[in-house]
């Protein structure tokens, strides 16, 4: 696995970006940041992450949508994914798979998100 | 060639002396007016008795002898007589392309409620001097939101008509849109908090759509020790910068917080001052 793996922080939420983000790098990620799903699908054209943290409910293009298409394309369909949400996980209920895509609900202990990051990336 | 030269040869062509009666140009004004009296079944003894001015100068105008009319009310009053809209005069063209645009629109306004400039700079309670010069256009159009409110108020209008009125904010936003995000959020946990019943007699500023309310998880899903700060606000009127400013802690810290992003466990300081700060320890 490489020593810092890079993760897709995609949320609208500005607080929850910096706190994630922040806590992200301290546990030696690398973090990039995208504020909508359509800025996040173009971030994973240029250059496809480690893993993506991503809430759902997402100005331009939801959550759930941009999921789906990162299954669809080849290039990207092991992606691992953790949604981070104020909905339920019902919403997402098709797409979830152990060890690969999977659901926090909000509010979120920065510790089950780190270990779910670990379970994806470790099965990946 | 020198650029002097060419903008002289432009603005004042060879062989037309400026100010000559002679050459005058005839406004086609002159013949907007008499076909559109025409078409309204005006005489010129009627057109004479509504504008209010002298037979003698009226029959000047129609014959061209004297300027046609650039005050912005007698063209106003020509076309009201006349039946049609002032803009077809090009000396009233002139006038309006001339002027700020929240100017124009109190142009436009004073027409549309058929009030004449002094009835106006009467009602509006900032110097007439001032009023006036606003009116011609010789001075912007104020961004003093006083008396921006003023004007608006005397015009039976929202202030937000006239863009100089947001421009400050706009202004500060554009420097500032973090701070922007983060008074908007604030907004957002008040109205969540009047949403879900915390607040007593929440106002209409305070309403928020189902979807907007979709971005907070469902109280069920909050903490214990949340719902009981949110409790105590709704309570004592807090929002969250006074609550924050109260306990001494992070804005940011409790907006997540209350907005259900992060659990107390990784905010256990902010969450133990905020309940300090509430008598709820």
């Amino acid at each position: 696995m490489n020593p810092r793996p890079e993760i897709l922080l995609v949320e609208d939420n500005p607080d929850t970006v910096s706190f994630l983000a922040r806590r992200l790098e301290e546990e030696g990620y690398t973090v990039r940041v995208a504020r909508d799903g359509q800025v996040a699908r173009e971030a994973i054209a240029e250059a496809v992450p480690a893993a993506v943290v991503m809430d759902i409910n997402l100005p331009v293009v939801n959550g759930d949508e941009l999921a789906r298409e990162i299954r669809r394309n080849p290039r990207t369909a092991a992606l691992p994914v953790v949604f981070v949400t104020a909905e339920s996980e019902e919403r997402v209920q098709d797409l979830l798979e152990p060890g690969r895509t999977l659901c926090l609900e909000k509010a979120i202990k920065t510790r089950a998100l780190l270990t779910a990051l670990s379970q994806v990336l470790e099965a990946s | 060639m020198p650029q002097t030269s060419r903008v002289r040869s432009v603005g004042r062509p060879a062989g037309r002396a400026e100010g000559s009666s002679t050459t005058k140009p005839r406004s086609p004004s002159i013949d907007i007016l008499k076909r559109s009296l025409e078409q309204a079944g005006v005489n010129r003894k009627t057109f004479v008795k509504e504008t209010g001015l002298s037979y003698e100068y009226v029959s000047r105008i129609f014959n061209s002898k004297v300027k046609f009319p650039t005050v912005r009310e007698t063209l106003e009053k020509f076309a009201e007589v006349g039946k049609i809209d002032p803009m077809v005069f090009p000396e009233y063209q002139q006038l309006v392309s001339v002027l700020p645009e929240s100017t124009r629109k109190v142009w436009q306004r004073l027409q549309d409620l058929g009030v004449s400039r002094q009835e106006f700079a009467n009602q509006v309670d900032i110097s007439r001097t001032y009023m006036y010069e606003i009116l011609r256009g010789d001075v912007p159009f104020p961004r003093n939101p006083e008396v921006i409110e003023k004007i608006a108020a005397a015009l039976q209008f929202e202030p937000e008509v006239f863009d100089e009125y947001l421009a400050p904010v706009q202004d500060w936003a554009e420097r500032n849109p973090l701070a922007i995000e983060h008074v908007f959020l604030n907004l957002l946990v008040s109205k969540m908090l009047a949403a879900r019943g915390f607040t007593r007699d929440a106002g209409p500023a305070h309403r928020i759509s189902e979807s907007m309310l979709s971005i907070f998880p469902p109280i069920e899903r909050y903490e214990p020790a949340v719902v009981a700060i949110l409790k105590e606000m709704g309570a004592r009127g807090l929002d969250v910068r006074s609550l924050a400013s109260e306990a001494g802690v992070p804005e940011r810290e409790v907006r997540l917080l209350l907005m259900g992003q992060i659990q107390t466990e990784d905010l256990a300081e902010t969450t133990g001052k905020l309940a300090r700060s509430l008598n709820l320890a």
